[in-house]
């Protein structure tokens, strides 16, 4: 048979064709599908045996357990611990990212020294011998008893066994005081306590016997407080019936999430939170809705005897009036003081939002006297006493130094700032921290773990172990009605450059030729840890949660304080026993201070009322918002941009939104770009419409850059904080601002 | 596996968006749970990979009547004329007759996007960059998960290898059937309210399938006939207008040409 060119050409295409109906070309599609599968760059997860581990998380001071799958001794995953009696099995989404901490491209893994270089911020490497002779240096130069020139330990996280170490170290250096920063759900127990003639304690709230929250924006639902017991009381909700159900009233200008759930949002005018409170106050002392008794017996200045006291205060705060400066319309005054009254045992919250800062004294005082008017201290459903931990130092010896909140230090007083590693995680401003150092020749040294925040303002940096890197203590959260006590263990090796806090307070003791505690001299951290659970386990209180078997079981039952050591050290929680209930001190609804009824006036005008014609000028309030643990001071894990970049659940720093009807009327667009001017400068902003904001008000976000997930941000990246007003109580929630296109 | 004789489950979740506060665990827990790697400095809202993804959503009312509410999204599970796998040429997307799971697999998938055209959730996404983690990162992989190839798309799969593992306890145990406890997605895990219940709807005593019955419960676009085994409810009669808007039917000329 004879081929010709035409059959070749036949025989070839035909196969071709042919081809197609076979499964050879889909095989080799399909394998190289596979192939594709299996590059070297493609990580290949670790394997090995998997082991479960507990620990508590310590990035923010709620302290929830944790349970951490690992393979071999790599965390590689955490959830919360069932029962757990503080967190209730609950981790907030910065939590169940912990374990990827210890990796972030933002990590600082050796001692820094900020130096300007071509006109730019940089870190350079420097030897931790380096900081440490100049602070040395800098205590040297220390003129004891002159307040002006202090040096300052500034904790978050009070309450841990460091935070005793700092207080006596600061005892042996001229001029040391011992700083703490407004802690989120807590201020407004804060401001109770120097209300009380006499000290009363430390006081929780009894949320799950109350009937009703009113919260002036603490973000009740979006990681206030210990997060896991109001979503524990979000579950049980449905189950109860609804005339027991709790009932929540937010007043905030911002439709939070909380707000959102909130059985009632009360959208009040931007900083007028004091007017609000004195009007429910009004209301609740004429029509006899407070607790008579209680006032009549302890409330040393209700009698109007000489003009300035408490009753003449709120005698001007009628509901119309309180309705003119808030925004919200007299009958719903009448009718929120009334469902507070008809709601007993109800709680009244403060503390605002963890980006737009704390509320201030005078707006805490007036709230902390509404929980006073309706005698909620003390009793079930309240306020209530808990005890202090059993600690070893605080008996055997009372700190000298004294401890002060961030914004009672005088203004240019701080020679030395030493930042400590711990997150309050809330937002503060670096402004509010330059305000109060010396103008000239400050001294700034963080002991932070990341090149963030404010430690990129600092001049040295010693960075300490992150978390699930060093054994630490978690003492009581702020809001709980008992003193508990957990470890967060060392799961990981911490590298090489980092320093653990007591050492170097040690050293630098050593270097600066100060005399320090004695028994810390020669000893560890875990030993210093170890002998504040001996003190729990002597004082024979409480019970202990072990998070291996979810049992809780009295400490008398403990055999000894290895074991409670064991146990604490493997995730477990001491909780101690109720406190008996204490006789509550007399008190002053006006609070302690002299000039607190003019102060107290004034801040019932609201914030911004001291220059009304600015508010046209201007055009806009700008109010900052944050989210707990995400405000840029602390770190968060890289995974935390599937909320902030991916879906845009969370807002990123430089996001605004304004209400469409005043967005339109200024010129912007939706998802435009614009820029806030304020008297502090200015910041170019993405802008969205959004109908829940309050006209007039541009909302902005203080959270994470989109590089902070990827890089160390050695550069100043401006944030809406540089730009905020702050006022002379320290508060920076309402600025006046112009926005422009 | 021989399923001829073993029970047909038929696994699905119900969302209680009334407890839904939107804070974003279960997209992190997910996130941490099947290896979806960080963002490039690139990736926006269209690029960005989330198995499930929380929206928020408003009643459209102006200030100060406004109200929001939270949506979360994963894969709606489909049980009839599954969008995704009548279109793939590949066979990447499978639905497992024994649990009901629509699967993708990633080494079969080429990366057309078709399902992702198809799917009418937005639930799937697609691999534009390498899998790329923080140096060190890495080894917090979790090891019953592979990661995915740049080009190849993904969805959420009910945490299939958490069945998997709940099934090899089970024969290890001599049970033909899984625990219901030992198989909960990582989502209904790690959600602080509590605000995701998951089960086998084919089991009529289940939590899952006694809360579908509740006159509240609703499911996402069901004039599609897709029959999601994703189940929300509500009791605020504004979310479930909203969530449950229908697609606007095709005008007649439409149809013809359609």
């Amino acid at each position: 048979m004879k081929i010709s060119r035409r059959d070749l050409f036949k025989f070839v295409g035909g196969s071709a064709v042919g081809a197609f109906l076979t499964p050879i070309p889909w095989k080799l599609i399909d394998d190289a599908a596979i192939w594709s599968q299996n590059w070297s760059w493609i990580p290949r997860p670790l394997h090995g045996e998997i082991r479960t581990k507990f620990t508590t998380c310590t990035l923010c001071p709620a302290g929830c357990g944790a349970r951490v799958r690992c393979v071999g001794d790599q965390p590689v995953m955490l959830t919360g611990v069932t029962r757990h009696p503080v967190s209730r099995g609950t981790l907030c989404p910065a939590g169940l990212g912990g374990h990827h901490l210890p990796y972030h491209p933002g990590r600082a893994l050796q001692p820094l020294q900020r130096v300007q270089k071509n006109g730019k911020i940089e870190f350079a490497p420097v030897s931790r011998e380096a900081v440490e002779a100049a602070l040395a240096a800098a205590i040297s130069r220390l003129k004891p008893g002159t307040p002006n020139e202090s040096i300052v330990i500034l904790d978050q996280q009070p309450g841990r066994t460091i935070s005793r170490v700092y207080r006596r170290f600061l005892e042996s250096v001229p001029n040391g005081v011992y700083v703490t920063t407004s802690a989120l759900g807590g201020d407004t127990l804060c401001v109770l306590q120097e209300m009380m003639e006499k000290p009363y304690g430390p006081v929780g709230y009894d949320l799950e016997n109350t009937r009703m929250i009113l919260s002036f924006g603490a973000p009740l639902l979006d990681g206030w407080g210990t997060p896991g017991r109001m979503m524990e009381i979000i579950k049980a909700q449905g189950s109860k019936d609804p005339d027991y159900r709790l009932k929540i009233i937010q007043v905030e200008t911002r439709q939070s999430r909380t707000a959102s759930f909130a059985d009632e949002w009360v959208a009040i005018n931007p900083g007028t939170e004091a007017a609000f409170a004195l009007g429910l106050a009004h209301v609740l002392i004429h029509e006899n809705l407070y607790d008579q008794d209680l006032i009549r017996r302890k409330a040393i200045d209700f009698r109007k005897k000489d003009g300035r006291a408490y009753l003449n205060l709120v005698e001007q705060f009628t509901p119309e009036y309180a309705a003119g400066i808030s925004g919200i319309a007299p009958d719903r005054i009448i009718a929120t003081a009334r469902t507070l009254a008809q709601n007993a045992p109800a709680i009244v919250i403060g503390g605002g939002d963890p980006g737009g800062g704390p509320l201030g004294k005078e707006e805490e005082t007036a709230i902390a006297g509404l929980n006073l008017l309706l005698g909620g201290i003390g009793r079930p459903g309240g306020i209530v006493a808990r005890r202090e931990v059993p600690d070893i130092m605080s008996t055997s010896h009372h700190p000298t130094v004294p401890e002060m909140e961030i914004r009672d230090v005088p203004d240019h007083s701080i020679r030395i700032l030493i930042l400590d590693a711990a997150e309050s995680g809330n937002a503060l401003p670096w402004a509010l921290l330059e305000r109060k150092l010396v103008p000239q020749g400050a001294l700034v040294v963080s002991l932070s773990s990341y090149l963030t925040g404010l430690t990129k303002h600092a001049g040295y940096i010693i960075p300490a172990p992150t978390y699930l890197e060093s054994i630490q203590d978690v003492p009581a959260p702020i809001d709980a009605t008992t003193a508990s006590f957990s470890l967060s263990s060392a799961l990981l090796t911490a590298p090489a450059g980092v320093t653990e806090p007591f050492e170097w307070v040690k050293r630098l003791a050593s270097v600066a030729g100060v005399p320090f505690v004695e028994e810390a001299q020669g000893s560890t951290y875990e030993a210093q840890l170890k002998n504040r659970v001996e003190t729990i386990y002597r004082a024979k209180r409480g019970t202990v949660f072990s998070s291996g078997d979810g049992k809780t079981v009295p400490i008398a039952e403990i055999s000894s304080a290895d074991q409670l050591w064991k146990l604490l050290s493997e995730g477990g929680c001491w909780i101690d026993s109720k406190a008996e209930t204490k006789p509550m001190p007399n008190f002053s609804l006006l609070g302690k201070t002299k000039d607190n009824f003019e102060r107290l006036q004034v801040a019932g005008q609201g914030r911004l009322s001291r220059e009304p014609g600015l508010v046209a000028a201007f055009g806009f309030i700008l109010m900052p918002f944050g989210w707990r643990g995400a405000t840029g001071n602390g770190q968060i894990s890289p995974l935390m941009t599937k909320l902030f970049q991916e879906s845009g659940l969370r807002k990123l720093s430089g996001q605004t939104a304004v209400n469409p009807e005043t967005g339109r009327a200024f010129g912007l667009t939706d998802g435009g770009q614009a820029w806030i001017e304020t008297e502090k400068g200015a910041m170019k902003v993405e802008v969205r419409f959004d109908a829940a904001v309050m006209p007039r008000v541009i909302e902005a976000a203080v959270g994470p850059s989109v590089e902070a997930f990827s890089t160390a941000e050695t550069q100043g990246t401006q944030n809406i904080l540089d730009l905020c007003h702050l006022d002379d109580d320290c508060a920076w929630r309402v600025t006046r601002a112009r926005v422009t296109t | 596996m021989d399923t001829k004789n073993k029970k047909q489950h038929r696994y699905g979740m119900v969302i209680d968006l009334d407890k839904c506060t939107g804070c974003g665990a279960c997209m992190v827990a997910c996130a941490v749970e099947n290896n979806i790697p960080p963002a490039t400095a690139k990736a926006t809202d269209r690029t960005g990979i989330t198995w499930v993804r929380v929206y928020k959503f408003d009643n459209g009312l102006p200030f100060p009547n406004n109200r929001s509410a939270y949506i979360p999204m994963p894969c709606q599970q489909c049980g009839e004329h599954t969008p995704c796998v009548s279109v793939c040429p590949q066979k990447a997307v499978e639905v497992d007759a024994a649990s009901g799971i629509v699967a993708q697999i990633p080494v079969r998938c080429l990366g057309c996007r078709y399902c992702m055209t198809a799917c009418p959730y937005h639930a799937r996404y697609f691999n534009w960059w390498d899998p790329v983690w923080p140096a060190g990162m890495e080894k917090t992989l979790n090891p019953d998960v592979s990661p995915r190839m740049r080009g190849v798309v993904e969805k959420c799969n009910f945490c299939h290898e958490r069945l998997q593992a709940a099934r090899a306890k089970a024969a290890a145990e001599g049970r033909d059937e899984i625990d219901p406890s030992d198989y909960q997605p990582a989502c209904v895990e790690a959600c602080p309210t509590g605000a995701i219940t998951f089960g086998d709807l084919a089991d009529p005593n289940s939590e899952v399938a006694q809360l579908v019955q509740n006159g509240h419960a609703f499911r996402m676009l069901e004039t599609l006939g897709t029959e999601p085994k994703v189940y929300y409810r509500s009791d605020q009669a504004w979310v479930r207008q909203i969530a449950q808007q229908e697609v606007q039917k095709p005008k007649a000329k439409e149809k013809v040409h359609g």
